[in-house]
């Protein structure tokens, strides 16, 4: 009573001061009916009249009398517009999930509502991106977005994958997106130390119009990440917690065991082939009938003791790792600021032994905003530890992935001692023992600020400015240690001491560093007056870029004072053992000038437009400068007159842009390739050199892209079926390639300088789709999905019609990518003989590399997509993703070697389909005599398209009801997830999905369980 | 009003975001030169000619010259490495040699000769340091014309033969038309000549990393062969030998090849690379055992020099261990440009193809008395048996060191393997005058340059 009485005093005396004001009162729920703890509501055109939902989503605020309209919003939510009349008491309900249809959509340097945007873009939101078991965040994006292509090179935790947008865009150049974090842009493919559960929500920038603005930079499209910010209100502490384990996935392919590999020894000893061990202790060897009873006694045995060794390589390198993440996030403000705080750890264990990844990371944010100032303040650091395996995805005996295919089943891996049975010839155990005589890790610190601040001088008239730095220092460490296999069978390549330090051990540190300072001033006039809404707008960027490395191998490691400097024996000429010292310095300034304008007539017709110019000091002076545009129109048709009966329709939106940019982060000769360059070095010990080393071309220029986009919005039956079209084509014009040069002008055999010549045109559709099945108050049931197609196609190529790169053939005509093999005839049955297409598709048993063709597709997929399914029930929610790629194949190295009798001569393993190599004649079979060399033909080319189930979430919201009685929790969430559960394929081998044309024992993705435990307390 | 204020502010903005900026754009390079920058000095002069000297191992013509050849007999370890350079099996797309090594020797010696003008000498001592350079640049312009000259003609080399184009200034762009051998053959004794004459480059190897007019005359003698000008091989050879001030001596022959003595450079290569990878692989493994042939052909118990060149443990002899290693590393040894020992032979060839046999023999026994325990002096009957004597001497002394398929070449001959060098007749012999003793040009030079003509056969 007495606080009824304060209350209506102090609503008087409020009320008298400011004669215009009135206090409102609601309660937020969402579709189930329970209450929405932590919404904004404030008052329409005056953000800093607002305030916060309680933990059972009631609010009560004061308003002044004119206010008309409420803006509610909260997260995971999309926000909505209450009209205000003469109740007191609101009751809202919040949707329980954004639609896509009036976010804001940040581009770097505007941001504007979806509904007044002619661009082509995609948000990830982050109830996709937090908590998902991956380290780096690019691999979280795979199958999120239509027409961002995803694939991982390797499964040992927190690689980065290859990402690009709407095909291969460069013949020589790089392909992949520029990446914006808060608006600075970031070093690409270094992600394993920012936590992603720190991000609220990561658009992908497609088409000109979005583009365009990021000039020299944005040519393969941007992806612009936004971390979280405080909600107004009272402190809020947020604990996530995961355990789970990690394991590796299905395998396709089956090794031989010691029985069958010793019975294909005997094949090829009775061939003549080889004189193996299942054929030197065979009873079917000539030898065996003359020797003498002890003899044959003695070779029963030993065979008989190697059939009782049966290792399988995989069990032995292959394990099932642990998974642990902590996240405490911390926010909270007023109404005119506000803060997010976060603490992350991460630790996961690769499949792979001693693989490993831990990470912690800090961020904090904060956000002030005043009717004039709009300032934001986003820093995060993060410290990883990767331990890695030995030569990973190499074609080496250390890399354990190639140990496991190649290792001999009746070899064990222990000795009767305990140790381990290293030895010449013994891949299984030599692989093995590595991992324990050796380390390769890294340890990485990632620092990023990105500070912005606005001002609005008057009304329409304001000016801003941004300053950023993104930086980054890895140490990455290597040690061999002394008296062990690895010792005795490493080298040092380099320097005075090569060859001599065998069994010495050795300790390698190299420091790379990266830093990179962005500064932006720009001033702008907006306003809406009638119909009009204009927003004009100059922009001044400048880019400082520094990368620097350092590195030092050391020799002679005591074995008392391993993995230390401290261990390497100080070099002399006497003891040989000289370190080896490298380094090297680079960077670049990149600055340039835009002005944009946005403009929309009767929020109907949308005009978005783009100028830039840049430059780049990695050109010379003449051709540095550039000129970029873009331009995109908009038409809300839903305003139109004539559809106000098309009471189906929610949404529908026409969008076309065109414009130009280019990648400057996509150069293949780097940052001074284009100058023509002496290098200094020696000659016999003590004589400095001075000689050409690089041709370079003063002539070459940027690498242009001109993108056109036609779009459409759509939405159904009040947005229960909603999504997206596009159709685009792009075309990369003067791409730089490297052109041969003769060997007169003094660069070797083949040197080649830059020149731009070659057009490849990108043309396809993209499809997102999403729809509300059923709706109930309890009950929800969506199901969604994106696929995209991309045709590439090289149309020119300056003065040739062809040439090859690596095991591609690029080629007028061809898509990027497009293998270039001999294509394998079979084995003619009578002799065994290994047979070959021609060029003209003559059969023939004689290989020549000169007739190798290009028919067997590319490796880039042109189909690519995701898929998922949620229920919703009460609190219960189960959701299931797929990712697929479909119609490229890529090289099976992995093939090569192991359907490969010269391997088992060599002393390896191979896969049980040798069991049908050709052994006499009138033999039917696809595998050939081991009389003749196996060739790496076009057999060796597989499909690689694939179907995963990339995850599956189950969790549980503790209903209000539990909550609202536990004194210390405003909710509680428990959940269940599982990545990359299964995958369909044809491909044998690990794993299809890799960020390359060839398998060559990459390590593969592995399947991830967790357990999750979000709490919020109270 | 607003409008107004607005371009005010937009223009403020703009010009001082610009400015700030422009400066930086005109980066340049911290771990490379700008090339236009390269040569400011006598010193950078300096500099750049060991960037010369640094471009011209023989390595390649050390591989070449025995594998094609009847030196090498294939190993079981052999897992396919340079086996079709060894089965004749080349093609321009796996060419054995190319033309970018010395070719790039070429440009950057025209780099310093345009640059040098420019660039004033400090002192006397500059001054005579800059002649010096200058006439050695000419001189290893002749030897790198002479390493292309006998890669690519077909054998016998006669003078309208194509042989490599004659290039003569630095252009990055250009694509000549391949020359005659008798052009090549004129430059380079155009430029030897040149080289010989200067006075600032001493007569005696006394640093033989660099060339003396010992080196020089032997590189005369040398083209005098190839161009079968007898009498000018014998005086250039005899020139040669006497200017290095050294003699021939058994009891240094084995530190002179593990680089502890240099009783018998007169210009070598400092290799400094790594171990020779020809023969032999890091992890040990024999990829070409020396041919049975070339060993048959020693008296290996009286010819110091089987020891010295085949070994390994026990008494297998199935290792070339000529290159047996140094201070500086296994098989790391320097690469033997220029030594005594050829310029005897070169000379006693030239006496017996000038028909003057005495002399001829004098040579070869002043070398064998120097290699054999006992040796007792031969005398040669005939012409032709002189002949075949001493390039039967070459193929003992100077194997694996890059001459003996060159030797055949040039002389005409068939290269003969034994069988149980060659393991398949299909590669045992190669007939006189197959077109494959004319080297295939890389593929990638003949895209690259329109101008250029592919040999027969390829």
């Amino acid at each position: 009573m007495r606080k009824l009485l304060l209350t209506l005093t102090a609503m008087l005396f409020f009320s008298g001061m400011l004669l215009a004001q009135k206090v409102i009162t609601g309660k937020v729920v969402d579709d189930k009916g329970s209450p929405v703890p932590n919404a904004s509501v404030t008052v329409k055109g005056a953000a800093s009249t607002g305030t916060v939902t309680g933990i059972d989503g009631g609010y009560s605020l004061t308003v002044p009398a004119t206010a008309k309209e409420l803006e509610i919003s909260a997260v995971g939510f999309a926000p909505l517009t209450v009209t205000l009349d003469d109740k007191s008491f609101y009751s809202t309900t919040l949707s329980s999930r954004a639609q896509d249809i009036d976010e804001v959509v940040v581009t770097g340097y505007t941001s504007t509502k979806r509904s007044k945007y002619a661009g082509a873009s995609t948000v990830v939101n982050k109830d996709k991106i937090n908590f998902i078991p991956n380290a780096s965040f690019d691999q979280i994006l795979q199958g999120r977005a239509p027409g961002l292509l995803v694939t991982a090179g390797s499964g040992q935790p927190g690689a980065a994958a290859r990402v690009q947008l709407r095909g291969q865009a460069s013949i020589s150049g790089g392909s992949g997106p520029l990446y914006i974090l808060d608006g600075m842009p970031i070093e690409p493919a270094v992600f394993q130390s920012l936590n992603p559960n720190d991000f609220e929500d990561v658009q992908v920038l497609r088409d000109a119009v979005a583009t365009a603005q990021y000039g020299n930079r944005g040519g393969n499209g941007v992806i612009i990440i936004t971390s979280k910010k405080g909600k107004a209100g009272k402190p809020q502490l947020t604990y996530t917690g995961q355990v789970g384990i990690t394991e590796p996935g299905k395998q396709q392919f089956s090794m031989m065991n010691t029985a069958q590999l010793l019975q294909f020894q005997e094949v090829l000893g009775r061939m003549g082939v080889a004189n193996l061990p299942g054929w030197q202790y065979s009873r079917n060897n000539p030898a065996y009938a003359t020797s003498t009873p002890a003899q044959q006694a003695a070779t029963d045995r030993f065979r008989d003791s190697l059939l009782a060794i049966n290792t399988d390589w995989r069990d032995v390198f292959l394990r099932n790792g642990k998974f642990t993440s902590h996240d405490v996030n911390l926010t909270g403000g007023s109404a005119t600021s506000n803060y997010f705080l976060g603490l992350g750890y991460y630790d996961e264990d690769g499949i792979g032994l001693r693989s490993d990844l831990k990470r912690y990371t800090l961020r904090a944010n904060m956000n002030i905003k005043t009717d004039k100032l709009t300032a934001q303040f986003n820093n995060s650091v993060g410290y990883t530890r990767r331990n890695f395996i030995e030569s990973e995805a190499s074609v080496t005996l250390a890399n354990p992935f190639a140990a496991a295919y190649l290792g001999l089943p009746y070899q064990k891996l222990f000795n009767d001692n305990g140790s381990v049975s290293v030895g010449s010839g013994r891949v299984g155990p030599n692989a093995y023992d590595r991992i324990y005589t050796t380390t390769s890790f890294n340890d990485q610190i990632k620092a990023n600020t990105a500070y912005s601040l606005e001002y609005a001088l008057t009304k329409n008239v304001y000016v801003g400015g941004f300053g950023g730095i993104d930086y980054r220092v890895t140490i990455a460490e290597r040690s061999i240690f002394p008296n062990t296999w690895a010792a005795n069978s490493s080298r040092f390549p380099v320097g005075p001491d090569v060859g001599q330090t065998t069994g010495r051990g050795s300790y390698n540190n190299g420091l790379t560093n990266f830093f990179q300072l962005v500064t932006r001033a720009y001033a702008g006039y907006r306003n809406r007056f009638n119909k009009h809404d204009l927003d004009v707008k100059v922009l001044a960027e400048y880019t400082r870029e520094k990368q620097k490395a350092f590195s030092y191998t050391g020799y002679g490691i005591n074995p008392k004072l391993l993995e230390t400097p401290a261990g390497m024996t100080a070099g002399s000429v006497d003891n040989k053992l000289i370190p080896a010292l490298g380094g090297s310095k680079t960077g670049r300034t990149l600055s340039g000038i835009l002005g944009t304008i946005n403009y929309t007539y009767d929020e109907k017709y949308t005009l978005n437009a783009s100028i830039r110019r840049d430059a780049s000091s990695q050109l010379s002076e003449d051709q540095r400068w550039v000129n970029f545009y873009g331009a995109g129109v908009a038409w809300n048709i839903l305003k139109e007159d004539f559809t106000t009966n098309w009471n189906k329709v929610s949404d529908l939106r026409l969008r076309f842009s065109y414009g130009s940019n280019a990648n400057a982060d996509g150069f293949y000769f780097g940052n001074f390739g284009y100058l023509p360059l002496f290098g200094a070095g020696s000659y016999a010990g003590s004589n400095p050199t001075l000689a050409p080393s690089n041709a370079g071309n003063l002539n070459v220029t940027w690498e242009k892209l001109i993108t056109a986009n036609l779009g459409l919005d759509y939405g159904f039956f009040r947005n229960r079926v909603y999504g997206t079209l596009d159709v685009y084509h792009r075309k990369t014009v003067d791409n730089i390639i490297p052109q041969t040069i003769s060997a007169t002008g003094g660069f070797g055999d083949g040197a080649s300088i830059p020149v731009n010549a070659g057009v490849v045109v990108n043309k396809g559709v993209e499809l997102a789709i999403n729809a509300d099945i059923i709706k109930t108050n309890d009950l929800l049931f969506t199901v969604g999905g994106n696929i995209a197609y991309n045709k590439n196609e090289v149309t020119d190529l300056g003065q040739v019609a062809q040439f090859e790169q690596g095991t591609e053939l690029v080629k007028v005509g061809l898509p990027l990518g497009s293998h270039y093999m001999v294509r394998w005839g079979g084995v003619d049955a009578a002799t065994g003989r290994p047979l070959y297409y021609t060029k003209d598709g003559v059969l023939t048993n004689v290989y020549s590399a000169s007739n190798s063709v290009s028919d067997f597709g590319t490796y880039n997929a042109p189909w690519i997509g995701g898929f998922n399914a949620g229920v919703q029930y009460k609190g219960i929610s189960l959701n299931a993703f797929f990712t697929f790629q479909k119609g490229f194949s890529r090289f099976n190295n992995q093939d090569y070697f192991q359907l490969n009798h010269a391997f088992a001569l060599q002393g390896y393993n191979l896969r049980t389909e040798m069991e049908n190599m050709w052994k006499n004649p009138g033999d039917v079979t696809d595998i050939q005599s081991p009389l003749y060399a196996r060739e790496f033909v076009s057999k060796d080319i597989q499909d690689a398209s694939y179907l995963r189930f990339r995850n599956l979430s189950l969790a549980y919201q503790l209903p209000s009801s539990i909550i609202g009685k536990l004194k210390y929790f405003a909710g509680i969430r428990i959940y269940a997830q599982a990545q990359n559960l299964y995958t369909w394929t044809k491909w044998t081998g690990f794993d299809p999905e890799d960020s390359n044309n060839i398998a060559q024992y990459e390590y593969p993705l592995p399947r991830t369980y967790t357990l999750g435990l979000q709490v919020n307390f109270k | 009003m607003i409008i107004k204020q607005a371009k005010y502010i937009l223009g403020v903005a703009a010009v001082c975001g610009f400015l700030s900026c422009t400066k930086d754009l005109d980066l340049k390079p911290t771990d490379s030169i700008d090339a236009s920058k390269a040569f400011t000095s006598v010193k950078d002069l300096t500099d750049g000619l060991y960037g010369v000297y640094s471009s011209v191992s023989n390595a390649n013509r050390i591989r070449i010259g025995s594998i094609l050849a009847d030196e090498t007999k294939l190993s079981d370890e052999n897992r396919g490495q340079d086996q079709t350079t060894f089965r004749w099996q080349y093609t321009s797309n796996n060419a054995p040699a190319g033309l970018g090594q010395y070719y790039q020797t070429i440009d950057r010696i025209h780099r310093i000769i345009a640059a040098a003008p420019g660039i004033p000498a400090a002192n006397a001592t500059e001054e005579a340091d800059k002649t010096r350079i200058s006439a050695e640049l000419l001189g290893l312009r002749g030897i790198a014309y002479y390493e292309l000259l006998i890669l690519f003609s077909p054998q016998g080399y006669a003078p309208d033969a194509l042989a490599v184009p004659l290039v003569l200034s630095s252009d990055l762009l250009q694509k000549p038309a391949r020359a005659k051998v008798s052009e090549i053959v004129a430059q380079i004794e155009t430029d030897l000549a040149a080289a010989r004459s200067s006075a600032s480059i001493p007569d005696a190897p006394t640093d033989p990393l660099r060339l003396s007019k010992s080196a020089i005359a032997a590189y005369q003698a040398r083209v005098a062969l190839y161009k079968r000008a007898w009498p000018a091989a014998i005086t250039f050879a005899s020139d040669a030998i006497s200017l290095s001030g050294k003699t021939l001596n058994k009891a240094t022959l084995a530190g002179f090849f593990s680089d502890a003595n240099e009783s018998e450079t007169i210009f070598k290569y400092r290799n400094n690379a790594g171990p020779s990878l020809i023969w032999r692989d890091t992890n040990g493994d024999v990829f070409f055992e020396p041919a049975d042939k070339l060993k048959q052909q020693f008296d290996r118990v009286n010819d110091v020099r089987f020891a010295i060149f085949f070994g390994a443990g026990g008494n297998d002899t199935s290792i070339v261990i000529k290159y047996p290693g140094s201070s500086r590393g296994p098989q790391v040894n320097d690469l033997k440009l220029v030594r005594l020992a050829e310029m005897y032979l070169l000379r006693a060839e030239a006496y017996a193809e000038n028909n003057q046999l005495t002399q001829a023999a004098a040579d070869v026994n002043a070398l064998l008395a120097q290699r054999v325990n006992g040796h007792v002096d031969v005398a040669y009957a005939t012409q032709p048996i002189a002949i075949a004597a001493v390039v039967n001497e070459r193929y003992k002394e100077l194997c694996f060191e890059g001459f003996r398929f060159f030797d055949l070449k040039r002389k005409g001959l068939a290269i003969t393997r034994n069988l149980s060098d060659s393991r398949n007749a299909n590669w045992q012999t190669m007939p006189a005058n197959d077109t494959r003793f004319a080297l295939p040009i890389p593929q990638t030079e003949i895209f690259a340059n329109p101008n250029m003509v592919q040999n027969t056969g390829y």
